[in-house]
């Protein structure tokens, strides 16, 4: 096994020598009508074994296809992954054939989605359908399978579940539907799970019981990808935080600090939608992204010349050595206090605290 | 009922009371642009080519609440509490089976004729989805323009002129309006709902979830305009949403709607900061908070929401209730207490946990059943511990409803017995009997924490 | 038209708050006098004073020798319908009109079915009233089209006469008359195919007169309304489509004569149900959309609804079903007339393909020659080929405006 080249990530210690989940530049373009769309540009991170990595940003900044692209269920045409390398378990995953890709798929990487309707047929019951998804990586006896669809239903938190099993996915609740969803995923038992907004579509009651759910895989040491624009969600779950915009990260960290922290511009607009009303009705949806440099410099509010250079400002460290922010304030040369007075819980930085990280 | 009981009780009940009373009793508007009084809409369900009817959905179920003048009212509560068919209820878009609905004065149920028709001008609406707002062969202009034309403006310039002038002011430019629904991004859209709304210079706008298919900014800019709006042209707002945070930040008030009823209802402040029902407690409490050291996540005592067609008795939520009425009979601690109801909650709702699969295979053990339920091998109460006794019993015998009958039985609760009315305490009305001193039983301290 | 300067409009105060709108100055009655009433009315006091002079001043024939049946009438009615509904929309709403046109003729297939189609109309509007009516010449049956020549059958030939074995002698085709041909009576081919085209429009304005309007109708109202109604509707168009119209028209046509009027009420009567059950789903998908909701909001009517929101929506589905219908119907009346049940006199294209196919016949005395259908091939395959063409064109053009007046594909 060989270790993939070193990441901008710092080093973590971890009892294998590389993480379950690496990528490195991965670049998806989406074509239209009007032009391609830089849907993912560059876009490079880790997942380890047993973390939950929140990527987080608002519709049309990249997150969900950037998981897509992971497994190639991104529909291609008219997305193409154009660049970057992924690494699962140490093993590339870019560039591999069809059966490889869909040996990985569901066996080893499940992909759970907002709309669990969606996921499930309504012509199979729900267990017909957990013992397919069983049986589709493993071959066991019917019996035995349809035992593991109770149990995992079980452990999703569904009540009567050996009665439930023979039910209709009409016959469960939005909630429980998720549920299910993520029952058949974890069929196969995968090292790592996506899941793209699976509690936006359900009640916030249920939601917390969804998290719960989440967090107890978690626990039980699965890898989680999550993507979500609520910053809640990933307050109650997230172990550590990408933010995305326009296609880039823009900010990453743990948890904890990004949030007692939240460094990079648009992170923090990100968070005020959060706080009192804006009043900013100035900001035109309509401007075009750019492609290069910043892509938030049309919006922000500290943007200077530099920022419109390079591909996207280097990562400089924050703070905390793991927190680090794609700004070019925060750089050798920048001065980020103003940013950080902006912010909504700004601490003190020191300058020593603030090294280049690249 | 002892004289301690009775001191214990009204302790507890009284016990949060943190802010000053005299200004935050609950004061209605005197002169209220919308009253809704006891609005009840049950769907008959009906069986057969002949339509027998064979039930009622209780969709909403005795609604009151004022809307004053400029005032933003907030709706809030879980898909299937009826917010939604309350709003489309006041606008007479379904026909209300009881209760009065009052406009300005005039009952909107015997409005007729040019009145009606002033009502339909006064009171508008705006849709959740904004990608279904629009009829998608209408150009804009034309679906902005629509409300004048149905009201009899012939004048297409002046109709233009207006159009114009409103897609400006909600940010847009004057010649999107030649241009059709798919062409606008779904914040756009929105945007241009909030102009049709505004065509008519209303004094109501009913705005079903309008951000919820938006997400951050573009979620806070709508909701920023909504308000400059609302403020500028003193429009009174009914604001249905189940996301709390936005109902926060736009409303003044807010009433918290659970199977059809109100159960709580007062100023944004005072109810979010210090719920005092339950139910908006556990509801508050279940949105995760932005500080990722607290994780903590309340959980009802069970997860079924009950069938609107067949409510339970009493208080709709004593059967999820954390924090449900001990009688004083019933001598057990807090959290035994709580045990206890859940335990007898979660049988008679089918919802036994993972462990105890009573249609598994093979014969459970009793210990598995406290176990799994987190009951203690024994309880203080000889009575209840005798009841919960049986009912595992029952239960590892495989007799659910049998042991569902047995705790009804021995685990009574008057929240079950007796509807709760709805008083005004603290500066908001709640519908609880834990803040009524005339209950008898015993309320626990709350084991809830506030919202942030 | 002077716009509002919108900048000065926002720094005003409360009282210019956009334009303020005097409700009670403005008309609130709705317009009673549509351009499309006034020209239903006026089509129909029209109409009524023809039937008027037809009856009791003319006596057999109304102009020229157009003998008025009831089916005529019948069809006038639904073509006054139609110039009022349809006709004068397209006149008010030119730009609509023009950008549909246009979108329609930029994907050349459909640009060639919508010509074809037009042709087709324009024959069968104005045919007839161009070419007159054919008399009966027997003796020049089977006369051939330009540049072929066939044993004659009849005993006159426009074009040049040459002999043949034995007693055949062989006519052939002239560009000056018969230029395509005639049938057994000797009744020119260019006239048949043209009357075809009328007996096959004529069966287009029935069905969009009288038969969609019905069927949209009736999905709307089931739709909308829900409840029993849609329950009594909808069991109603489960017989209706289980009754084959083919059976109904034949117990009709034992009672009374072929007439294409009984044909057209059987069969467009009996057809409409496929058509109302899409229209009532596509109507209850709608029905709680936003649009909808929020034009309830404002007190728009059920009918304002379902004509301004719902039936533009559903074009996507419901038009190319109706030129499906449309296609459908001319197919039936040409098969009904191919077996022979339909009167003769109306010369439809199926009686004159049947005619074309069906004559074996020994010309020429004794020792002729026999002369069978391949011979004078004409007279089944012009009118076949019309008729195809016409079905695909019908097709193609209910695809074309399907999408022509989607916005999203124009776009
Ligand atoms: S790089 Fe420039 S534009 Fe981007 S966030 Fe930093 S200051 Fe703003
Ligand atoms: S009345 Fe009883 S069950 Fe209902 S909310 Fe209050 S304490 Fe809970």
């Amino acid at each position: 096994m060989t270790t993939p080249n070193p990441s901008t990530q710092t080093t973590r210690t971890d009892s294998q020598d590389h993480p379950l989940l690496a990528v490195e530049g991965l670049t998806t373009h989406i074509e239209t009508e009007g032009g391609t769309i830089h849907a993912v540009d560059g876009v490079s991170f880790q997942v380890d074994r047993g973390e939950t990595v929140c990527i987080v940003g608002e519709s049309g900044s990249g997150k969900s296809v950037t998981c897509e692209s992971l497994t190639e269920i991104v529909p291609q045409p008219p997305a193409s992954i154009v660049d970057g390398s992924i690494q699962f378990d140490g093993e590339p995953l870019h560039d591999v054939d069809e059966a490889f890709m869909r040996r990985i798929r569901g066996n080893r990487i499940a992909h759970i989605f907002q709309n669990p309707q969606q996921a499930l047929d309504p012509v199979y019951t729900v267990g017909d359908q957990i013992v397919e998804a069983i049986q589709i990586h493993e071959t066991v006896p019917e019996t035995t399978a349809r035992e593991r669809a109770i149990d995992l239903l079980r452990q999703v938190g569904i009540p009567s579940a050996s009665d439930r099993v023979d039910e209709y996915p009409h016959e469960f609740s939005g909630g429980m539907c998720q549920r299910v969803a993520i029952a058949i995923a974890l069929a196969a038992d995968p090292d790592l799970l996506i899941a793209d907004e699976p509690t936006t579509a359900v009640d916030v009651t249920v939601q917390a019981r969804l998290i719960e759910v989440l967090r107890s895989l978690a626990d039980g040491g699965m890898s989680v990808l999550l993507i979500t624009h609520d910053l809640r969600v990933v307050a109650a779950l997230a172990d550590r935080v990408l933010v995305m915009y326009g296609g880039t990260i823009v900010e990453r960290g743990p948890v904890s600090s990004v949030f007692t922290q939240p460094s990079h511009p648009y992170t923090q607009a990100l968070f005020d939608s959060y706080d009192e009303l804006s009043r900013r009705s100035d900001r035109s949806a309509r401007d075009e992204i750019p492609t290069n440099g910043c892509r938030f410099r049309n919006e922000c509010p500290h943007a200077v010349d530099a920022c419109a250079e390079d591909d996207q400002p280097a990562f400089h460290a924050v703070a905390r050595g793991d927190h680090s922010v794609s700004c070019v304030h925060y750089g050798p040369s920048g001065d980020p206090d103003a940013i950080l007075e902006a912010s909504r819980d700004a601490r003190p930085v020191t300058s020593a605290e603030v090294t280049d990280d690249d | 009922m002892t004289d301690a009981d009775t001191d214990t009780a009204t302790q507890s009940r009284s016990e949060p009371r943190g802010v000053e009373d005299d200004d935050t009793a609950y004061e209605p508007s005197p002169d209220p642009l919308l009253q809704v009084r006891d609005l009840e809409l049950h769907y008959p369900i009906t069986k057969g080519f002949l339509r027998r009817e064979v039930g009622r959905v209780r969709a909403v179920d005795g609604v009151s609440f004022d809307i004053g003048r400029g005032e933003a009212l907030g709706l809030v509560g879980e898909s299937g509490s009826g917010k939604t068919t309350t709003a489309l209820s006041i606008l007479r878009l379904e026909e209300p089976t009881g209760g009065n609905v009052i406009f300005d004065g005039e009952s909107v149920r015997d409005l007729a004729g040019g009145d009606l028709r002033a009502f339909r001008r006064r009171a508008q609406l705006i849709v959740q989805d904004p990608n279904e707002a629009f009829n998608p062969r209408m150009k804009v202009g034309k679906a902005v323009a629509e409300p004048l034309a149905l009201h009899g403006m012939t004048d297409e310039d002046r109709r233009r002129r207006i159009v114009e002038d409103l897609l400006e002011r909600v940010g847009l430019s004057a010649n999107d309006a030649g241009r059709y629904p798919h062409e606008f991004s779904g914040g756009e859209k929105q945007r241009i709902a909030i102009a049709r709304a505004l065509v008519l210079n209303p004094d109501l706008i009913v705005a079903d979830e309008p951000t919820s298919a938006l997400d951050g900014r573009v979620r806070a800019d709508i909701l920023g305009l909504l308000d400059d709006i609302r403020r500028e042209f003193d429009i009174s707002v009914l604001f249905i949403s189940h996301d709390i945070d936005v109902v926060r930040r736009f409303c003044d008030r807010v009433a918290v709607m659970y199977l059809g009823e109100i159960v709580e209802q007062g100023r944004i402040d005072r109810v979010l900061s210090a719920p005092k029902h339950p139910y908006t407690q556990v509801l508050l409490g279940s949105v995760p908070s932005l500080d990722p050291t607290d994780r903590t996540l309340p959980s009802p005592l069970t997860d079924t929401i009950p069938d609107p067609a067949d409510p339970p008795a009493g208080c709709r939520f004593h059967t999820r209730c954390p924090a449900v009425i001990r009688p004083e009979e019933i001598d057990l601690e807090p959290e035994q207490w709580q045990r206890v109801a859940a335990f007898r909650f979660t049988v008679q709702a089918g919802e036994l946990p993972e462990s105890i699969d009573i249609t598994g295979s093979g014969p459970i053990d009793e210990s598995t059943v406290r176990d799994a339920l987190d009951l203690p091998e024994r309880l203080p109460d000889q009575g209840i511990d005798d009841g919960v006794a049986s009912a595992i019993e029952a239960i590892a015998s495989g007799e659910l409803e049998r042991a569902g009958e047995i705790l009804e039985e021995g685990v009574p609760t008057v929240c079950e017995q007796s509807v709760p009315e709805s008083i005004t305490v603290d500066g908001r009305t709640v519908a609880c009997h834990r803040h009524d001193e005339t209950m008898p039983g015993v309320a626990d301290p709350e084991i809830m924490k506030p919202f942030r | 038209m002077a716009l509002i300067d919108t900048t000065v409009m926002q720094q005003d105060d409360r009282s210019s708050r956009f334009e303020a709108v005097d409700w009670d100055t403005v008309d609130t009655s709705t317009r009673l006098w549509t351009p499309e009433r006034v020209t239903l009315l006026a089509g129909i006091a029209l109409l009524a004073l023809l039937y008027a002079y037809d009856r009791y001043v003319a006596h057999v024939y109304l102009v020229a020798d157009w003998q008025v049946q009831t089916v005529d009438w019948v069809v006038l009615l639904g073509s006054v319908m139609l110039v009022a509904y349809v006709g004068v929309p397209i006149v008010r709403y030119r730009e609509t009109t023009l950008r549909v046109l246009r979108s329609l003729f930029t994907r050349p297939v459909y640009a060639v079915a919508s010509t074809l189609l037009g042709l087709f109309m324009a024959l069968g509007l104005l045919g007839t009233a161009l070419i007159g009516s054919a008399p009966l010449r027997y003796d020049y049956a089977w006369h051939p089209p330009v540049g072929m020549s066939i044993p004659m059958a009849g005993g006159n030939c426009y074009g040049e006469v040459t002999q043949g074995d034995g007693v055949t002698r062989y006519c052939e085709g002239t560009l000056s008359n018969y230029p395509l041909g005639a049938d057994h009576r000797g009744i020119a081919m260019d006239w048949l195919v043209v009357s075809g085209a009328r007996t096959a429009l004529y069966v287009v304005i029935f069905t969009a007169a009288f038969v969609v309007p019905l069927a949209f109708a009736v999905g709307v109202i089931a739709g909308f309304r829900g409840g029993l109604i849609d329950d009594l509707l909808m069991s109603y168009v489960d017989v209706q489509l289980s009754i084959p119209a083919i059976i109904v028209y034949f117990i009709g046509y034992m009672y009374w004569n072929p007439s294409l009027l009984l044909l057209l009420v059987t069969f467009g009567l009996l057809s409409w149900g496929g058509i109302a059950r899409l229209v009532r789903s596509e109507v209850l998908q709608r029905r709680e959309a936003g649009f909808v909701m929020v034009a309830r909001s404002l007190g728009g009517s059920r009918a304002y609804i379902a004509r301004r929101h719902i039936l533009p929506n559903i074009t996507n589905t419901l038009i190319p079903s109706v030129f499906q219908l449309f296609a459908l119907l001319i197919l039936v009346e040409a098969g009904v007339a191919f077996l022979g049940f339909q009167e003769w006199q109306a010369f439809s294209w199926g009686t004159t393909i049947a005619q074309g196919v069906d004559f074996e016949q020994v010309v020429g005395g004794g020792r002729g020659s026999l002369i069978e259908p391949h011979d004078y091939w004409w007279v089944s395959t012009l009118p076949a080929l019309a008729l195809s063409v016409t079905l695909v064109s019908f097709k193609l053009v209910g695809d074309g405006l399907r999408d022509a007046l989607d916005p999203r594909s124009t776009n």
